[in-house]
């Protein structure tokens, strides 16, 4: 009974920290390199995007919103660990999102989770190319003309 | 006298006898035959459809085409031609010039994505892509003669280039308009289409377009999953989805899924499909084709040899009477 309230109240904190915290502290700039190989590394800077999605949950999909992930599985659930988890120690997309598994439809591959919060906002944005505007012009480019869709293995 | 005029009505008596007999017998073969037909005709149709070794497989894959995901970057083609050797399009893979027009698959490209204006949000066009939907029960399966098609119990319809013998039934019988045909070689025509990339999903893996596809617009899964996984989505955001799902029955059910934020038919996509299988309004009468034309000529062929049998000697008695006259 004891630990159900330590954790009811634990993940309460959790739905209030991550609000009120994560407006300020965020991973700062990221360097996504995964395919590097194949496109320029998208320098993604987290804090001109936290001004204006107000809170992680905006982008950070299940995560917190719809609860289709609890905060703890990342977090924990003590709220030292969780300071610690937002302010210092962030989880990578990488971590968990690796490619897309047949037998769990839906937990996306990392290229789908980063396209899709990406594409939340970035489609129908800006005026450089095509919809969606301009990724490989500005800060996705292409190392080569022709890019395979074969995945190496 | 009276013997001479009694004679011939007692031999008048037994000719309409034996006439009558003849004929009520003749009717109850003839009323009895059409029945054991009609039983043969009725019996074949109730199996018919009973082809359901595919459609009861739970665990065989599917595609969900979630279309307002679907921002229009080819990958999927790309990803495609690649993975099948096809031959380099005229156009690019990244040339939007394709849009113009509505394409169809060809035996060039078994996938072509279409664009359509977005009523809600002109900035976002809506973009269709189109494949094989691999039915649960074909019809291209059901209307090819050489049995060139092939279900699979992982929901891929398959289609054997060496049996066809190019009478293009199956691009007739498809609802979707998929199976594309190779005019373009004289010699070893072909029809060509998407096969869920059987040999990738049979280890595991997903097909190309599926792989590719970087906006979530294709998610490859048990089908099974994939509609509880459609369904949430359109209980969740009701004001991004309209509530269906396009092939969960449509023509008895599709392997490929769709969601779409806009009705379908401004898609271009068939709405005028039945949730029966197609092959339920051929297959009866086709599966009793084989019995009408083995049973029946036999069945029909022993009854007239057996009525041949019986009208043989009156035929015969007759012309003995014929003879005793003159």
């Amino acid at each position: 009974m004891k630990k159900f309230v330590i954790l009811v109240i634990a993940i309460i904190f959790c739905f209030f920290l991550s609000v009120s915290l994560f407006a300020g502290k965020n991973p700062g700039v990221v360097t996504l390199d995964t395919i590097s190989d194949k496109y320029e590394s998208v320098i993604f800077n987290h804090e001109s995007h936290t001004s204006m999605a107000g809170n992680c949950g905006t982008c950070h999909h299940e995560h917190g919103n719809s609860g289709a992930l609890p905060c703890k599985d990342c977090h924990s659930v003590t709220p030292a660990v969780f300071k610690n988890s937002v302010v210092n120690n962030f989880v990578a997309c990488k971590n968990c999102h690796t490619v897309s598994d047949p037998d769990n439809p839906v937990m996306p591959g990392l290229k789908v989770a980063y396209h899709k919060t990406c594409f939340q906002c970035h489609r129908g944005m800006g005026n450089v190319g095509t919809d969606p505007k301009g990724c490989t012009e500005i800060c996705h480019a292409k190392k080569e003309q022709s890019i395979s869709m074969k995945v190496e293995k | 006298m009276d013997g001479t005029v009694k004679k011939p009505e007692t031999e008048k008596n037994i000719s309409e006898e034996k006439e009558n007999t003849c004929e009520i017998s003749r009717r109850g073969v003839l009323a009895g035959s059409a029945t054991a037909a009609g039983a043969l005709i009725l019996g074949s149709c109730e199996h018919a459809y009973a082809s359901v070794e595919f459609s009861s497989s739970k665990d065989r894959y599917g595609c969900l085409t979630d279309l307002t995901a679907c921002v229009g970057c080819r990958s999927c083609e790309k990803a495609c031609n690649e993975a099948n050797n096809l031959p380099q399009p005229d156009v690019p893979f990244d040339d939007a010039s394709v849009f113009k027009e509505k394409r169809r698959p060809t035996a060039n490209a078994y996938t072509v994505v279409n664009q359509y204006p977005n009523p809600k949000d002109e900035s976002k066009p809506i973009y269709r892509k189109i494949q094989c939907n691999h039915c649960n029960e074909p019809g291209c399966a059901s209307a090819c003669p050489v049995h060139a098609y092939t279900k699979t119990k992982e929901g891929a319809v398959l289609y054997d280039e060496d049996k066809c013998f190019g009478c293009r039934y199956c691009m007739v019988a498809c609802p979707f308009y998929v199976p594309a045909y190779d005019y373009e070689s004289a010699l070893e025509p072909k029809i060509a289409k998407c096969i869920l990339c059987y040999d990738r999903i049979k280890t595991g893996g997903i097909p190309a377009c599926a792989e590719a596809c970087p906006g979530g617009a294709l998610t490859f899964g048990k089908r099974n999953d994939l509609l509880n996984m459609a369904r949430k989505k359109i209980a969740e955001k009701p004001d991004r989805y309209i509530d269906h799902i396009f092939g969960e029955h449509e023509a008895g059910g599709t392997s490929w899924i769709y969601i779409s934020g806009v009705p379908f038919a401004q898609l271009d996509f068939p709405t005028n499909l039945t949730k029966r299988p197609l092959i339920e309004e051929t297959k009866g009468f086709l599966s009793a084709v084989p019995v009408v034309l083995t049973v029946w000529p036999a069945f029909f062929g022993m009854v007239y040899a057996a009525l041949q049998h019986r009208e043989g000697p009156q035929k015969g008695q007759k012309h003995e009477k014929e003879e005793e006259k003159k």
